[in-house]
């Protein structure tokens, strides 16, 4: 399978080749590059339906215990959460009246809910519903939800459309997590009905309601007819295709298969762009990519830490060294055709907690060689570096390669199958691992869990006091500025430290026919589809 | 009689146990399992010990082997540990679409590769010879997803005339079923062609050097009914012979053309499960594939001994 993807890629890249050699019609230069609206689009009009090819299967469609990033494709159309996030990441009010009310002491949280709302199978939306979903959100067996709603200790019902949350301690987290699936409010009659099942058929607040579920296949969503905001919605129906191989989704773009097609591998964005029916949307992710070094766990990801004795983990010089050896904007000039964000911050620039100062540095292969020296290492240092085994991964990993070995490192690639790499890297059995995090909008959420030592991926084995109590009071301080602050101390900190070296944000693109108007697509990577419709006339 | 179908039901339900073992160590062997798997990105050790609790992965292999086994006898495979859908429902959906797809694709081996063969045969060392000869070696070589790719992107996005992927189910739409099959099959079906084309090659050639073929030459019955009716004929049962041992390799191509042209079904359904590590399904798949080879191999075994009593007492001797 891993061949074939690379053989695919190859044959696809011979495609491209023979394309361009029969003449593709030369791209429109007034076309804007993606954004979630086109100045001068014709207005929706009511009716149709779309097709979207989507990269991956989702897993459950229940709230409470989906995890992946593809479900929450399908979530955002049929299943609203208390907030939401707008284009620019602030959280937004969606089936709450407003933002939530926090009590001086930041241990209760208020949250009015919206009037007049009903679920799509007509059951009114009200406190009760609100807290039945949040503590089925923490309770039910193999929950996803329970570590990010772990501070809250109780939910109670004010009157009927206010709930209180009744918290352990300050969360500044959680009004971003009530914005993903920890906000998400299901039916009561629906879990009345089907209990632990209700994601064969889930039933949810949202522009559209779930009709149908093929594994392996599609995933149909109808227009809701009880929806409160029905008249913003145009399209009467939306599949959901699953395409798994990157330039099958384009191909099946182009042909007119789909309408829509999420996460475009980097290589078929020249083809979209050239095609004057197709519109190429990007945004940059929340998320980040880059390179975890096993420092301290010798034993298991939840198990004392240890000494390592390899070279890159034992001298922090050598993992300087190695850092500056790398060379950010050659990897995504080489790598990504220039497509990504070099960066060495694990928060995306969009974010409001981003450091404005950061000096990520350039790359210094004589600094680089006088740090080994200073560290009495022996070179070629070897390095271990294991990541996954899609074509362009494996790309960077030689791109790494070649730029080490100018400083007098030797990095010994190890493409490993995902989910066999998440076993070794728990296990901290790598020495290096290439990895990313798709993202959260609150910045806890891309670094609390990687950093802290107790935290739940902690691959890296890292463990620091300070770093410890910056992330815990970055956790318990409710002030935006004041955790600004906090977290330009922890980036400093962890830079130093180098358990992970960041290197570049991923933008994420998605193609669609220029008959789809309304499509919003931000820095999260849903796509919402809520107002989306085909071009009138 | 009675005691060779014994016998060999026998050796077949073994052979089916046999392989629901291997399936579930072989799984077993792969580092990270389905809880692994399914919780990705988001995998609190928490959360993963929870999630191996509800499925009982924790357990130990034997314990979960022998409550798979027990509910698989009772016609119960469980449900997929990622979506939490049944597993006899998914398989009983994706069977047939597999079971088409190999169908047409004999079809179509069996309408590009006789003819080939023949005229391959009876212009031996002629240029139409060397011609069905090359167009063979390339359907041999030329692996189905690049030609898959290829065909897509000449025939879906570049000309228009067939759908890039898909899949609508028969009794839905047959007409549309059969046009987004057409170039599935076609892949599918090209390497069939060439085995098929060189084995109705060479065995035509042995069948035009029979003293019965000379014979029919020298009665002075025309070239077409030499070629077409007496050497043809005797050369087919090879040809049946060989495809039904190629049934196998079609399965296993299906598995690639089904991700190339997004058809929704076995062989898919296989591949992502192992990546998924999803044990439900890849254990109720491999049961039900294992079962088809060896209910088909019964058969044959049976309907041999049915034809020639020789197989059938050695059976009842040994």
């Amino acid at each position: 399978m891993v061949r074939i993807s690379m053989l695919i890629a190859t044959a696809a890249a011979l495609a491209v080749f023979t394309a361009a050699c029969t003449g593709q019609p030369a791209s429109d230069p007034d076309q804007p590059e993606g954004q979630e609206s086109f100045e001068g689009d014709a207005p929706a009009r009511k009716g149709g339906e779309v097709t979207v090819a989507l990269a991956e299967e989702p897993d459950a469609l229940d709230p409470s215990i989906a995890r992946t990033f593809v479900g929450r494709i399908v979530f955002a159309n049929m299943c609203e959460k208390l907030y939401d996030t707008n284009s620019e990441l602030d959280v937004v009010p969606q089936l709450a009246a407003e933002l939530p009310e926090i009590s001086e002491d930041g241990k209760t949280m208020t949250i009015p809910i919206r009037e007049g709302v009903t679920f799509n199978d007509g059951t009114k939306l009200d406190a009760e519903a609100v807290k039945t979903s949040i503590e089925r959100h923490k309770e039910i067996t193999g929950s996803a939800r329970s570590a990010e709603l772990a501070p809250v200790e109780s939910v109670e019902v004010v009157d009927p459309l206010t709930v209180q949350l009744n918290l352990s301690q300050p969360s500044a987290p959680l009004t971003a997590l009530l914005a993903d699936r920890s906000g998400m409010i299901m039916s009561p009659t629906q879990l009345e009905k089907l209990g632990d099942n209700f994601g064969d058929e889930p039933v949810c607040v949202g522009p559209f309601e779930f009709a149908e579920r093929r594994a392996g296949d599609a995933i149909v969503l109808e227009r809701a007819a009880d929806y409160y905001d029905a008249d913003a919605v145009n399209l009467d129906k939306v599949t959901f295709s699953i395409i798994d191989q990157g330039p099958v989704r384009a191909a099946n773009l182009r042909s007119g298969e789909v309408d829509i097609a999420e996460r475009l591998d980097t290589t078929s964005l020249e083809q979209v762009e050239s095609d004057k029916n197709l519109r190429l949307y990007e945004a940059t992710s929340i998320g980040y990519q880059g390179i975890s070094i096993n420092v301290g766990n010798v034993n298991g990801i939840d198990k004392p830490f240890g000494e390592r004795d390899a070279p890159i983990a034992s001298d922090p010089r050598i993992r300087e060294a190695f850092e500056m050896a790398l060379d950010r904007d050659a990897i995504n000039k080489v790598v990504f055709n220039g497509r990504f964000e070099p960066s060495c911050s694990p928060i995306a620039p969009n974010s409001e907690f981003a450091p404005t100062d950061l000096d990520c540095g350039e790359r210094d292969v004589e600094g680089a060689k006088a740090l080994l020296e200073e560290a009495g290492v022996q070179t070629p240092v070897p390095v271990e570096l294991m990541l996954s085994t899609d074509p362009t991964t494996v790309r960077l990993g030689e791109v790494i390669q070649e730029l080490a070995k100018e400083a007098g490192f030797e990095v010994k690639a190890r493409p490993t199958e995902f989910v066999s790499a998440l076993d070794l890297a728990d296990a901290g059995e790598f020495d290096t691992f290439q990895i990313g995090w798709s993202g959260r909008v609150d910045p806890d959420g891309n670094i609390y869990d990687f950093h802290h030592s107790e935290g739940a991926l902690n691959i890296s084995g890292a463990h620091d006091e300070e770093v410890d109590k910056l992330l815990e009071s970055a956790r318990t301080t409710i002030d935006p500025g004041q955790r600004t602050q906090i977290y330009a101390d922890v980036i400093d900190a962890i830079r130093e430290r180098r358990n992970i070296i960041y290197l570049y944000h991923e933008n994420l693109f998605t193609g669609a026919s220029a008959d789809v108007v309304g499509l919003q697509y931000h820095g999260d990577g849903l796509l919402r589809l809520k107002s989306a419709g085909l071009a009138a006339n | 009689m009675q005691r060779y179908l014994l016998k060999r039901t026998g050796a077949a339900l073994v052979a089916l146990w046999l392989s629901s073992v291997i399936v579930f160590a072989g799984v077993r062997a792969l580092p990270g399992d389905a809880a692994l798997a399914l919780a990705g990105e988001e995998r609190d050790p928490a959360a993963l010990a929870e999630i191996r609790e509800k499925y009982g992965l924790d357990d130990s292999v034997l314990e979960q082997y022998l409550r798979w086994a027990g509910l698989a006898l009772r016609g119960d495979l469980g449900e997929s540990v990622r979506t939490g859908l049944a597993v006899s429902e998914t398989i009983v959906q994706k069977l047939p679409i597999t079971i088409e797809l190999a169908a047409l694709s004999v079809l179509v081996g069996v309408l590009i590769g006789i003819p080939a063969g023949v005229i391959a045969a009876s212009r031996k060392g002629k240029s139409a010879d060397y011609v069905s000869n090359a167009v063979g070696l390339a359907g041999l070589s030329i692996p189905n997803f690049w030609l898959g790719l290829v065909l897509i992107l000449l025939l879906a996005v570049k000309f228009p005339v067939f759908p890039a992927s898909g899949y609508v189910p028969f009794l839905e739409n047959p007409l549309g079923n059969l046009y987004n099959m057409i170039l599935p099959a076609f892949v599918l079906g090209t390497g069939l062609a060439a085995v098929i084309m060189r084995q109705m090659r060479s065995s035509m050639l042995e069948s035009l050097d029979t003293d019965y073929v000379r014979t029919a030459r020298a009665k002075g019955l025309s070239e077409w009914s030499v070629v077409g009716i007496h050497a043809f004929r005797n050369s087919l049962i090879t040809v049946v012979t060989v495809i039904g041992l190629q049934l196998g390799g079609l399965i296993s191509g299906a598995v690639v053309t089904e991700q190339i042209f997004v058809i929704p079904g076995f062989g898919n359904l296989i591949v992502s499960a192992v990546f998924q590590r999803d044990l439900p399904v890849i254990q109720g798949a491999v049961l039900v594939a294992a079962a088809g080879y060896i209910v088909v191999n019964l058969l044959v075994d049976i309907t041999y001994s049915l034809l020639n009593p020789r197989i059938r007492i050695a059976g009842d001797v040994a």
